[in-house]
């Protein structure tokens, strides 16, 4: 009811590009306030990312010519390296799959990924978005700096302290 | 209303300019209207809306490790296309091309250790990407779906470095994937059956090498290249990216 | 339910009773297309599947000669190299022992200084009994002999694809 009497408030104008769709009791988001804290994307936006793309790339070149991309003996299906080792990230697996290849290769990689997949339909409170460790959501952010420190911790044992056999060293000794 | 002539002379005269504009649509007007007609008159720029939060520019926010994965992205197809001009996916021939590329070929090692390093950094550079928007609450609503398509990003990530792995058929490689195939087997029910399946045999051999070149080279790109599309057009559908509220 | 076209007239239903004879068959049709479609998808996700498995491999045989008895004198282990196996001959009996570590398919090395382990494994460190036992480490389960026969050569063949459950050493 109320609707419609105010809709004749705003006509509709012959020279806008927009139409009023409706009108919604509350707060007006707006009120005395244009389009504020936009800015052009051209050409903040785009140069900021023009210049990200130089770092990177220049970076990216600069670590190539110094340092070498490792290349081992070629395949050899009759001996072992040792220790064998899964790539970096992967390395964190591996140590996991050292205790038991069907719970840490497996079960673990498997309740990762569908726990993460499943995150944002299982946290909804809209709390805390936009801010970095908005302290409205202390439990997800342990629950979550768990994980990555976890993971962290394992890539470094099995990178760092696993030498032949995978018998655990420590480096500096 | 002025005579046109289209003869040569005039056609000759104008070249420059016609072709210029012929290329580049450029909206008349207010110099923001020109600065709009930039974004949406180009293809590449125009995933971007005209304007854009003041947010979204700060640095401290996002720490731009998005925008860092998708150049690593970039680096990696383009250097990754010109090794492919070198690179033979036998197992005869394969640790061969890196010799090759290292010993052989000018500017080849550049570009291998720089394929070996970006893929490197963009694994790491993608999971620091997802803790950003972990830690900014970034994947709430309506942004839940755009988050799944991150997960889908990160495990394609992985499998395209872990096919990229095998590549250079030296021990590293060789041993990594036969352990990290083997993981496979302890799947209930079909593991034997899905390793099978991923070497193309039961061991590690042409046949696997050869599947792995395939998923790394065409498959695996091309699914990434079209998530990434579907990535950068839900950010902005869902409103750009997240920020505090105004007031 | 009529349906009727911009002119008003009433297009050719075949309609005869209500509308909800109409939404059944409509319901229906919708759910025949629907299952035609999950079929169409299965079938191709199965012969795709087919497609993608090899039927012939170009691997090496899996039953394969080893050499003579004397080429074994009792007390050796010899390593089959390419293979993955180890020919072990002791007084009861001789017998082929896979060198394919149960944990991940690294391959064992045998030792021969200890008595109690005869096999460690490089890559997440199994340990195995001289008789393929597993003694610890990741590994789930002993190493498995495979079984071995004399030709009528006299050419001793292991056959890699049957393992040797019972564990019996080929007397000879
Ligand atoms: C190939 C990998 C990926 C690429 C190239 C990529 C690229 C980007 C870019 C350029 C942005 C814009 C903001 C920024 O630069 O930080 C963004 C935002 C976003 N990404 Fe990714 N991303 C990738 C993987 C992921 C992963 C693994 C996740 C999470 C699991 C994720 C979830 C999101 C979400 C939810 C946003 C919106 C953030 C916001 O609104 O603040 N992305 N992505
Ligand atoms: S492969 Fe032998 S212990 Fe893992």
């Amino acid at each position: 009811m109320q609707a419609s009497e105010k809709e004749e408030l705003f006509p509709k104008g012959s020279d806008k590009t927009y139409s009023l769709m409706g009108i919604v009791e509350g707060e007006p988001l707006q009120v005395e306030r244009g389009p504020d804290n936009m800015v052009m994307t051209y050409p903040h936006l785009v140069v900021r990312e023009l210049l990200l793309f130089l770092v990177v790339f220049i970076v990216i070149l600069g670590v190539s010519m110094v340092f070498n991309a490792p290349l081992e003996e070629p395949a050899n299906a009759l001996h072992s390296t040792n220790p064998a080792k899964a790539p970096w990230y992967f390395v964190g697996i591996q140590e996991l799959v050292s205790y038991s290849a069907f719970l840490g290769g497996i079960v673990a990689p498997g309740v990762i990924v569908l726990s993460l997949l499943l995150l944002p339909y299982l946290d909804r409170n809209p709390r805390g978005v936009g801010v970095w460790f908005s302290g409205t959501r202390k439990f997800g952010i342990v629950m979550f700096s768990l994980f990555v420190i976890v993971m962290i911790v394992l890539i470094l044992i099995g990178e760092f302290l696993r030498g032949p056999n995978w018998n655990i060293y420590w480096p500096w000794l | 209303m002025n005579k046109a002539t289209y003869s040569l002379a005039e056609s000759i005269k104008l070249l420059p300019v016609n072709i210029r504009n012929s290329v580049i649509r450029r909206g008349g007007g207010s110099e923001d209207q020109e600065r709009a007609s930039v974004v949406f008159g180009n293809l590449f720029l125009h995933l971007h809306p005209v304007r854009v939060h003041l947010n979204t520019l700060r640095l401290g926010y996002t720490l731009g490790l998005g925008l860092i994965s998708f150049y690593l992205l970039v680096i990696l197809i383009i250097s990754g296309i010109l090794l492919m001009f070198y690179y033979i996916p036998s197992i005869d021939m394969a640790y061969n091309s890196m010799l090759d590329l290292e010993f052989a070929v000018s500017f080849g090692v550049v570009l291998r250790n720089m394929h070996r390093w970006a893929a490197h950094a963009m694994v790491a550079f993608v999971f620091f990407h997802m803790c950003r928007v972990f830690y900014t609450a970034s994947y709430k609503s309506p942004r839940e779906f755009n988050w799944v398509v991150g997960v889908c990003l990160l495990l394609l990530t992985l499998f395209l470095s872990f096919t990229g792995y095998l590549l250079p058929w030296d021990q590293l490689a060789f041993w990594a994937i036969t352990v990290g195939t083997n993981i496979v087997t302890y799947v209930p029910w079909i593991g034997d059956e899905l390793r099978y399946l991923m070497l193309g045999g039961t061991e590690v051999g042409q046949m696997a090498l050869l599947r792995f070149y395939v998923l790394h080279i065409a498959v695996l790109p091309m699914v990434m290249a079209a998530l990434v599309g579907v990535h950068f057009w839900r950010i902005r559908k869902d409103g750009g990216l997240s920020r505090p509220l105004d007031n | 339910m009529a349906f009727e076209n911009s002119s008003g007239e009433t297009d050719l239903s075949v309609e005869t009773s209500g509308k909800p004879v109409a939404e059944n068959r409509r319901g229906f049709v919708k759910k025949l297309a629907v299952t035609a479609l999950a079929l169409g998808a299965g079938g191709l996700t199965v012969q795709f599947g087919r497609f993608m498995t090899p039927n012939v491999l170009y691997e090496a045989a899996k039953v394969f000669k080893v050499g003579k008895l004397g080429d074994f004198p009792i007390g050796s282990r010899i390593v089959i190299e390419g293979r993955g196996v180890e020919i072990v001959r002791g007084k009861e009996g001789i017998h082929a022992i896979s060198l394919v570590c149960t944990h991940l398919g690294c391959l064992v090395n045998p030792v021969k200084n200890d008595p109690e382990v005869g096999y460690a494994c490089p890559c997440h460190g199994s340990r195995f009994a001289p008789t393929g036992k597993v003694l610890g480490g990741a590994a789930p389960t002993d190493l498995p002999w495979y079984e071995m026969y004399m030709d009528h050569m006299g050419t001793l063949v292991v056959d890699a694809s049957t393992v040797n459950h019972k564990r019996t050493k080929l007397v000879v």
